[in-house]
């Protein structure tokens, strides 16, 4: 039996989508930039310290989400496009339960 | 204090000027020592280490054995693994006596880095910067319209350091007819007693302490004042900073002195530099103002104005086939993995419009990323939108004086001829 695999679509800015299939134990982030997804940065390699993962999540999947953490409350407030949803994929790890995800990149990381 | 740099530092026995970066053993090839980086010889030898030894250990040094990561993936990974590579006690390459080490969260692990970074990040938020470009504009426009046409000065005097601690004593809300003392004190910090700013590490400290005085007497003030959005009142304001320590205090104080100062002034002297020595390269600009945003990171990449930051193993560990133990000094050279062929093509190449020009070690990565890399970019934005609308060349018309440091990465001199559209 091979690994569970999780979908997660990603919608850009512009509406592009970019559906990917990852295994579980990497970030949201990861599983964008392994996948080549254009609209994340993550300038600083999944810290929590630059902000340039920022994504929208998609309503019905934000109470299956771990809590907003200090350091990522703190650097979401430097985003000038936060929204009630946003939230940094390096700190949203991918587990099977969050298969089917759907978020939204930014116009702008930075 | 056992460093030799410290006698005579310009004829250290240590200093490797002069010596073939081609034919010295391997072993014999230390990059900490400040000579060849004053003397603008640096290049080479990185080049040697990452094709021949990218892990490489120097056994002795005037600094002690340490060793130097030169390629982009190996320091990549060492930056983002704070649980094997701690930043503490210090990211400089000389362990300090405890008298003279201040701490401050760029030399701290998580939770207690993480708690202080916090309080003061918000000073350069997005929204915050767009408050400031308009001032940052006019003070440049300023400086600018102030400098002589057709005849020799210094460009890093007049413009690099001029602006960069205008910004400095805003961002700190200092009395701005002081600012001088915030360039001297930035200096100070890193200065090396006997390089030219300190002539002994006694001296060095006294010039500390009295910044120590100063900034406590504006410590004072905010603490009892409303608070404000400069940086000292979101310090003496904040949860995790309010109750720190005096030296703790005076720590973070220099971090964010050295960070907003010395760096985004050497890259503004840099890009001066940088378009001199290609020609080709400022035609684009003239003939395409829109690429300063890509040349803005280019600029980054090649001055890469903080050479290296250092972490010390806390385990044994392996990195690229090399065994690292407990205790060790490792040097991060992101001077060397900016110029990576692995990762960055024609890494040697200054080209303001080179594809993923933001891909650049010059911030770090990880959780010590540089916090003020946003203001640094829009500075450096700013100041070449506002030169070229008024000049046709920055003609550099002499050789460029080298700080004599392997950690500041920039310049103490740089004259230049203005000539106008």
């Amino acid at each position: 039996m091979g690994f569970v695999m999780v979908k997660i679509l990603f919608i850009e800015h512009s509406g592009e989508e970019h559906p990917v299939e990852v295994a579980p134990g990497i970030s949201v982030m990861e599983a964008a930039i392994n996948n080549a997804v254009p609209g994340i940065d993550a300038d600083c390699g999944g810290f929590c310290s630059c902000a340039t993962c920022h994504v929208f999540v998609n309503e019905k999947w934000l109470d299956k989400l771990p809590p907003l953490g200090p350091n990522e409350d703190a650097m979401l407030s430097l985003s000038p496009d936060r929204q009630d949803n946003s939230r940094l994929s390096c700190q949203i790890p991918v587990v099977e339960a969050l298969d089917g995800l759907v978020v939204t990149t930014p116009e702008f990381q930075f | 204090m056992t460093s030799a740099t410290e006698q005579a530092p310009k004829h250290s026995k240590w200093s490797m000027v002069g010596k073939d970066p081609q034919t010295i053993p391997l072993d014999q090839i230390d990059l900490s020592h400040p000579g060849i980086w004053h003397a603008n010889e640096f290049l080479p030898f990185m080049a040697r280490l990452r094709n021949e030894d990218p892990v490489h250990y120097c056994a002795e040094s005037a600094v002690g054995p340490y060793w130097s990561i030169t390629k982009y993936k190996d320091i990549m990974e060492v930056d983002t693994s704070p649980h094997i590579y701690s930043s503490e006690p210090t990211i400089g390459i000389v362990d300090t006596f405890e008298k003279f080490t201040l701490p401050a969260f760029i030399s701290m692990d998580p939770p207690k880095h993480d708690e202080q970074r916090r309080v003061v990040q918000g000073v350069v938020a997005p929204a915050n910067l767009k408050n400031l470009e308009a001032l940052i504009r006019s003070r440049v426009c300023e400086i600018l319209d102030g400098l002589p046409l057709n005849e020799e000065f210094d460009w890093v005097e007049r413009v690099s350091i001029e602006l960069t601690t205008q910004m400095l004593a805003t961002l700190f809300d200092f009395p701005f007819e002081d600012r001088a003392k915030l360039t001297f004190w930035s200096d100070v910090a890193t200065a090396i007693p006997g390089g030219g700013i300190v002539a002994t590490h006694e001296e060095r400290w006294q010039a500390i302490q009295e910044c120590m005085a100063y900034f406590t007497k504006l410590w004072n003030a905010r603490v009892n004042a409303t608070p404000g959005n400069d940086l000292i009142s979101m310090l003496a304001h904040g949860e995790a900073t309010r109750n720190m320590p005096p030296m703790e205090y005076l720590g973070n104080v220099i971090l964010l002195i050295v960070g907003g100062n010395d760096t985004t002034r050497n890259s503004i002297s840099g890009g001066v530099l940088a378009l001199n020595e290609n020609p080709a390269e400022y035609e684009k600009l003239r003939n395409d103002p829109s690429l300063i945003p890509n040349m803005v990171s280019e600029i980054i990449r090649w001055q890469t104005p903080l050479a290296y930051m250092r972490r010390t193993a806390k385990v044994d560990t392996v990195l690229n086939n090399k065994q690292i133990k407990a205790g060790d000094k490792v040097v991060m050279w992101y001077a060397s993995g900016n110029r990576d062929e692995e990762v960055i093509a024609n890494a040697d190449a200054f080209l303001i419009d080179r594809p993923n020009a933001r891909q650049h070690l010059s911030f770090g990565f990880g959780l010590h990323r540089c916090m003020g890399n946003r203001l640094a970019e829009m500075q450096l934005r700013i100041v070449w939108e506002e030169i070229m609308k008024r000049f046709s060349f920055v003609e550099v018309v002499g050789k460029p004086e080298r700080v004599y440091s392997s950690f500041v990465k920039g310049y103490t001199k740089l004259p230049v001829v203005l000539h106008p559209l």
